[in-house]
């Protein structure tokens, strides 16, 4: 088990002119589970290439335990790799894919190699597939012998190359919690790539979110969602995704307010603290940012304290334990996320709001001026109540 | 299915045995010389010129014991062409093989060109290079050499062996390498244990089409080679003499070059198809 360090890693292919991976420093820790996660090519897993020694960064060092490992060879860094599409050898029974590593690369015996085989299956519980060809099993059971080869080599890490994507969501979901379970269990350093932001927040000690070769935001899952490095980043995790609104400040009556650039669908007036806060004057452009588990929709104003906004129900999409409702705020289309007993009917007229500390602001350039506020207003309370009694 | 489609659509009596019609005339067409080839090869030669042809009469063995055990045996000629054969079919699937691989998993400028240009020296008909290729030989002292031939073979047979063997790397995942790379294989055990068992059958079908050449082949074997060196082809020619033709032992040595070839391609003909078809059906 060792820590793995990438520093200023950069990945250009000379030949298209493209830059795969751009500049990316990332620690991570032993023992822990990182995911990497980002949309399709934006370089996540030509990273985790990198870390397997399957591809040479251009530029940077890469580092596994206290071992420089730019120059070596994939076998000489003790790395185990699952594929996403398992990469299972056709030719051989489970049992050999499995001890394939230990055959190769080692001197241990046969019978050594045997146990330690028929631990790992067991650990899976795939020990009455061992005489199996891949053919014959199931993508689930596929992926378990492809996890089986992994650990089978009791490596210093673990890399994982959206090693559930071709698996239907039930199995995924089970092989989620699955993996999760191994790896606190043998506590091996994994990078685990994917592109799904579900399997990224459920799975990682950390999260590290990429977008066009570049590293967005780096940490626990719980801060990524809250707060977010920037709008990429606040629409990337999440689902339904934030909802976002271009606004700019504007001045009325010498308060400032946000206005929806354009189509005017929704003014958001602003407290004066949270315009000295962020330094926000009048002309600035910025982009509005809430989650759909945030907005609330009732069927008139009155039933807010705070500011509420008209709009009108497009679609309503029930989920059992919540219902969906799309809402349209001038152009733009709202996703917001009630209780089943609210469902209104398509082309009723509604009216959403979401508190200040809901709110998230990007800035012109994308980056966050303010997240979602964590304290609990109730849980605040009670503790003051707490206090005074 | 639409109306439109049902109106064109031939008769189903048609379309039942319109195609076995067909097969049974390319069967006829193919199978009935060979036949007949087969019986004359039985017959004294007087009986073979019959019209119409007799199918039942009294067979003999005289030709064939002429041909191995007679004044001149072929069975030198035999073994020339095994060996040629043989020989060929090694060099062709072990280069072909290793090129196929490169051209696959490289990435190389110039792939595409390169592949095309390899493809294209199979272009050239073979009497086109023969006479340069006779000079060449006898300036290396190739002519009349097992070797020789060989290697004349396996030049023309080599090209098809590489995009043949090409096709069937290309339908490897690069995964299953890099799985093995990670696994603690050096590049050369990825290839050997990994890569080279899947596309065994591959290797078959190229095999199998390289002997068929060598086999088959004349002119080369005409050219380059002597009598101690001969193929069972040039040899049959020869029985064509100045004094006529020997109708009886042509007749049986066609079926002897034919009958390893047959009983070759009955045994292997599974390993064939699913060779061929492997190259060419993305799974």
């Amino acid at each position: 088990m060792a820590q793995i360090a990438l520093n200023h890693v950069t990945k250009e292919y000379s030949g298209a002119d493209i830059v795969a991976v751009d500049d990316v420093s990332l620690e991570i820790d032993d023992g822990e589970f990182l995911v990497l996660v980002g949309p399709s090519g934006c370089g996540k897993s030509t990273t985790l290439r990198t870390v397997a020694g399957l591809e040479t960064a251009t530029e940077g060092d890469v580092s596994i335990g206290s071992t420089r490992v730019n120059g070596l060879e994939p076998r000489d860094r003790d790395v185990a790799m699952v594929f996403q599409n398992y990469a299972l050898y056709p030719h051989m029974n489970v049992r050999h894919n499995i001890g394939f590593g230990l055959r190769l690369a080692t001197d241990m015996s046969k019978g050594e190699i045997e146990d330690r085989v028929e631990e790992a299956a067991g650990l899976l519980e795939i020990t009455d597939l061992l005489d199996q060809k891949p053919k014959a099993l199931s993508g689930g059971q596929q992926q378990r012998v492809a996890l089986g080869r992994a650990i089978v080599r009791e490596p210093q890490a673990f890399l994982f190359d959206e090693p559930l994507s071709n698996l239907d969501a039930r199995l995924r979901k089970q092989m989620r919690t699955e993996i999760a379970r191994i790896q606190e269990q043998l506590d091996v350093t994994s990078i685990y790539v994917t592109h799904d932001q579900e399997e990224a927040m459920t799975m990682g000690d950390r999260i590290a979110v990429m977008n066009d070769g570049k590293l967005q935001q780096v940490g626990r899952p719980n801060e990524v969602y809250n707060d977010p490095a920037n709008r990429f980043v606040a629409g990337f995790i999440g689902s339904p995704s934030m909802n976002m609104l271009e606004s700019e400040v504007a001045e009325s009556d010498g308060n400032a307010e946000l206005q929806s650039a354009e189509d005017g669908a929704l003014t958001y007036a602003l407290s004066a603290e949270m315009t000295d806060e962020y330094a926000l004057t009048p002309g600035d452009r910025v982009t509005i940012g809430a989650r759909p588990e945030d907005v609330r929709v009732a069927v008139s104003p009155d039933a807010f304290d705070s500011q509420s906004h008209e709009t009108t129900v497009d679609v309503v999409e029930p989920l059992g334990s919540d219902n969906l409702l799309y809402l349209s705020l001038g152009e733009t289309t709202w996703t917001a996320r009630v209780p089943p007993s609210f469902e209104p009917s398509t082309g009723e007229s509604a009216y959403l709001s979401f508190p200040p500390e809901a709110l998230h602001l990007f800035d012109e350039r994308g980056e966050t001026l303010k997240s979602r506020d964590l304290t609990d207003p109730l849980t605040t309370s009670r503790v003051t109540a707490a206090g005074t009694d | 299915m639409s109306k439109a489609n049902q109106s064109t659509a031939l008769p189903k009596s048609v379309r039942r045995y319109g195609p076995l019609a067909v097969l049974g005339l390319v069967a006829v067409w193919t199978l009935v010389p060979l036949f007949w080839m087969f019986l004359s090869s039985l017959k004294i030669r007087r009986s073979m010129f019959e019209f119409p042809p007799t199918i039942i009469f009294e067979p003999t063995l005289r030709y064939y014991q002429d041909m191995f055990l007679g004044a001149n045996p072929v069975t030198p000629f035999l073994t020339n062409s095994v060996i040629v054969a043989l020989g060929t079919a090694v060099l062709s699937v072990g280069l072909g093989t290793i090129g196929g691989y490169g051209l696959s998993r490289l990435d190389l400028r110039g792939k595409k060109p390169l592949a095309f240009w390899i493809i294209s020296t199979r272009m050239a008909p073979i009497v086109v290079v023969v006479i340069p290729l006779f000079y060449i030989y006898n300036a290396l002292n190739l002519l009349n050499t097992h070797i020789g031939l060989i290697i004349a073979h396996t030049t023309f047979n080599l090209p098809f062996a590489i995009w043949l063997m090409r096709s069937f790397f290309d339908e490897v995942p690069v995964a299953l390498e890099e799985a093995a790379l990670i696994d603690g294989a050096t590049k050369w055990q990825a290839f050997r244990k990994v890569s080279l068992p899947l596309v065994l059958p591959g290797m078959g079908a190229t095999a199998i089409i390289a002997i068929v050449f060598s086999w088959n082949d004349f002119i080369f074997a005409l050219i380059f080679t002597n009598n101690a060196t001969q193929t069972m082809p040039v040899a049959a020619s020869q029985l064509v003499t100045q004094t006529g033709t020997l109708w009886g032992q042509v007749m049986a040595t066609g079926v002897v070059i034919l009958l390893p070839m047959v009983t070759f391609g009955v045994i292997v003909k599974r390993y064939l198809v699913s060779g061929l078809t492997m190259g060419a059906v993305k799974q």
